[in-house]
């Protein structure tokens, strides 16, 4: 799929010696939590992070992603 | 071609700040970052497609693991910029996908937690939010225990000058001794390394410790905490992380240090008061 909502990433990342784990571990476990007047509810987030930490935690998805930027993140975020 | 009836735009927001966060250029970029001001509060926001961050699309995205590293490194990589810019003192980051519909419903949620951001941004005037992860490596440890302890040292004495039969016994019991002497110095050494940090730090939080499994570590995790930091006191905390690290290094302590974080293990925020 080929439309402006994808192509337009200069993706990332300053952050590529982080692990996406340390990412995720911030911002979705940690950071504000609203409720109301948002399109998603953060009870959901909250499952997804649970769900996602068993995806991440089985070893072939971690090495594959473990601290690797994925293809197309090659420029800065600036 | 996107369809803009079928895929409404949503508004994503990064973060809040005081001052007016230097946000640069970039053309051509519908995912842009911006500014948009309530009272004497900027809340840094951009458009996102409600194909990624709608109710009935993002359950499906975050799935894919490829779509969720992309846009979780863009939410880090967007706070770390305006995190850095010189006029920004302090800031409240949101957790991922913090979407709004629109602009009147993103004012409206400011209105309702104007004073509690307010409060969120002033407590973290110029200060730092910094990780610090032990790990400790079993073998070295365990190895400067049966060399070094004056009482795992007894038994081998006493296995020497023992018949096969009680030698074996002492084995055993010298062996439980180690795994408790492990246990004893690697809670020993962690709660030292934190009471160090501690005293040069505002606030503290331990959060939950983390499986080899996911940190892909040979090592076992034995601290994760977060620490806030008044900016005029971080090379003071860098040395001491520096000094733990040279003096528990020999002893099979790695001590990982990461940072400056946006302030995420420190920020709550509550709907004002009634009546307000």
């Amino acid at each position: 799929m080929d439309d402006e909502f994808d192509d337009e990433f200069d993706v990332v990342t300053e952050s590529k010696d982080v692990t996406l784990l340390e990412i995720l571990d911030r911002v979705l476990d940690k950071g504000v939590v609203i409720s109301g007047d948002i399109v998603i509810s953060v009870a959901d987030i909250d499952l997804v992070y649970l769900g996602l930490k068993l995806i991440l935690s089985s070893v072939e998805t971690m090495e594959k992603y473990r601290g690797a930027s994925f293809s197309g993140a090659e420029e800065e975020c600036s | 071609m996107n369809n803009r009836t079928e895929f409404p735009i949503l508004l994503y927001l990064y973060c809040i700040t005081y001052n007016k966060p230097e946000i640069k250029e970039s053309a051509g970029r519908m995912d842009a970052p911006y500014c948009i001001k309530y009272k004497d509060i900027y809340a840094v926001v951009s458009n996102v497609s409600s194909k990624d961050f709608s109710e009935k699309y993002i359950e499906n995205n975050i799935s894919n693991i490829e779509w969720l590293e992309k846009k979780v490194r863009i939410h880090d990589c967007t706070i770390n910029e305006i995190m850095s810019g010189k006029n920004i003192t302090a800031l409240v980051p949101f957790k991922f996908a913090t979407v709004f519909f629109d602009e009147n419903s993103l004012k409206s949620f400011l209105n309702k937690y104007y004073d509690s951001l307010v409060a969120t941004l002033d407590s973290l005037i110029n200060k730092e939010e910094w990780g610090v992860k032990i790990f400790y490596d079993k073998k070295l440890l365990e190895k400067s225990i049966l060399s070094d302890d004056p009482n795992v040292k007894k038994f081998d004495d006493e296995i020497n000058s023992s018949s096969p039969g009680k030698g074996y016994l002492l084995k055993k019991k010298k062996k439980e001794l180690v795994e408790t002497l492990l246990h004893v110095k690697t809670s020993e050494y962690g709660k030292e390394c934190f009471v160090q940090l501690k005293k040069l730090s505002l606030q503290t939080k331990i959060n939950k410790l983390q499986s080899k499994e996911l940190t892909g570590k040979d090592n076992d995790m034995i601290l994760n905490a977060v620490f806030l930091v008044d900016i005029h006191n971080i090379s003071q905390f860098t040395d001491s992380v520096l000094d733990l690290k040279n003096r528990f290094n020999p002893r099979g302590f790695d001590i990982e240090f990461t940072g400056p974080w946006p302030a995420y293990n420190f920020c709550k925020i509550v709907e004002n008061k009634m009546g307000v």
